[in-house]
């Protein structure tokens, strides 16, 4: 046994050599992988390791080409924006304290169901960037709006996310804004216009909604009672997206919530959508 | 101990010989997933059960420098649960990964949005909260990557709620 344990370290030693050996000559650093940055046009120089210490006179300008290449792709986000799509949303209304009672909370649902996506965003302004290996992330601001159906005609009776239907329905719509914080990191490859995005909003929202809801989730011996904003209303709005941006296309997830009063009852009216767009800019 | 100091000795040089810089680009990984959950009710009573299968992930890293990587995710799974609860569920997740990399090894931590939508004979529901996780893996070079990622996903179903999950991984990366 104490021969294996004096025996092991030389063993996992040449193990790791061989590997090493065998990894060296295909594993250049990332630059060098074929298909990566270095391959193409005014790519970036490999970043100075100890190994290979940069002392070239020409760096400072091949650094620079390297920029203007991904640097092309943030310019191209530069504007306002206009995005159309659509994707699969689940959106929750809800009415705490219904007509003043305690206890008292009707949630309806949509179950989940397909939507169309219309949003607009203003110029993009930065406060701070921080380099990458190719590109940047930038921390920034702008103004995002955003129209939205609401069609809920799925009572939750006793599971807390899929309801049933008992004849109940609330439907109106919903015209939101708000300015958003955001980390944009890109782009992902020097010569395509791939980026992330992480947003958090906080903003105002005009709301109109009609129908009716049991008052007690699931007894359907009661009456139905008829909920109205009772013309548009305004209400407080927040709003998280998680976004991929591939050139103009746009995968996003997002969650938005709104909170205000329709007639006399206090609601909240939760969504949250997986959505594919497409975006233009002017 | 002298074995193991020895060990160590001997191996973080070679280890640095295999040193490679990660690398941008899309990944594609997949593998087999397990999740243990036990939820315990404001009445005091309690479930838990445990479920496997396969899971995928596609992301996208941005490389920082040699030793720093940021990588956004998107898990979906489907596996079959045993315990008190028999089901088939997917368990989705949107997660950003902070990663420190050794050559061509790394360590990560992420936080995400988990979702779990769970479907029996009797019912179908969807919960999702946030959660938190590691990770460890290696890419190498020509693309090939493999990860083993550990989360603990905060949904909010239950007041007493303990919710583990096991990802191990191979796939691709396209630099």
């Amino acid at each position: 046994m104490k021969a294996l344990c004096a025996l092991l370290p030389a063993l996992v030693l040449l193990a790791t050599l061989c590997c090493a050996q065998t990894a060296v000559p295909q594993a250049p650093s990332a630059q060098q992988t074929p298909g990566s940055i270095t391959e193409l046009p005014g790519a970036l120089p490999p970043a100075p390791t100890e190994e290979s210490p940069q002392t070239d006179a020409a760096q400072p300008a091949a650094i620079a080409l390297g920029r203007q290449v991904w640097q092309e792709s943030w310019d191209a986000l530069h504007g306002q924006s206009i995005i159309l799509g659509a994707g699969y949303t689940q959106g929750t209304l809800k009415f705490p304290k219904f007509r003043g009672a305690p206890g008292v909370d009707p949630q309806v649902t949509d179950n989940g169901r397909l939507t169309l996506l219309f949003r607009y965003e203003t110029t993009e302004r930065y406060f701070a960037k921080l380099p990458l290996q190719v590109g940047q992330v930038a921390f920034g601001y702008n103004f995002a709006g955003s129209y939205a159906m609401l069609q809920v005609d799925r009572q939750l009776v006793d599971n807390p996310f899929m309801g049933q239907n008992l004849g109940t329905s609330v439907h109106g719509n919903y015209l939101a804004g708000a300015p958003q914080l955001f980390v944009r990191i890109g782009p992902l490859y020097a010569d395509r216009a791939v980026f992330w995005k992480f947003a958090v909003g906080l903003g105002a929202a005009l709301v109109r909604l009609h129908g009716t809801v049991l008052p007690h989730n699931g007894q359907v011996a009661e009456p139905v009672e008829a909920v109205d904003s009772e013309g548009t209303r305004l209400a407080e709005y927040i709003t998280v997206n998680w976004e991929l941006q591939m050139e103009r296309w746009l995968l996003a997830f997002q969650s938005h919530y709104l909170q205000g009063h329709a007639g006399q009852d206090f609601f909240t009216y939760e969504v949250y959508a997986l959505s594919l767009g497409y975006t233009v800019r002017f | 101990m002298r074995t193991a100091a020895l060990i160590v000795l001997l191996t973080v040089p070679a280890w640095h010989l295999a040193l490679a810089a990660p690398g941008n680009g899309f990944g594609l990984a997949g593998g087999p997933t397990a999740h243990s959950v036990r939820l315990t009710f404001l009445d005091g009573t309690s479930q838990r059960y445990t479920s496997a299968g396969l899971g995928v992930t596609g992301d996208a890293q941005f490389v920082v420098n040699e030793r720093w990587s940021l990588d956004s995710f998107l898990s979906l799974t489907l596996e079959r649960s045993h315990g008190d609860v028999t089901a088939t569920l997917s368990n989705g997740m949107a997660g950003f990964q902070v990663r420190r990399w050794f050559g061509q090894f790394f360590m990560g931590a992420h936080l995400g949005e988990y979702t779990e939508l769970l479907r029996d004979a009797t019912h179908a529901q969807t919960v999702y909260g946030p959660g938190m996780g590691a990770a460890v893996g290696q890419e190498r070079p020509d693309g090939l990557i493999w990860s083993a990622q550990l989360d603990l996903p905060r949904k909010l179903i239950a007041p007493g709620e303990v919710r583990v999950g096991l990802l191990l991984q191979v796939g691709w990366r396209w630099y």
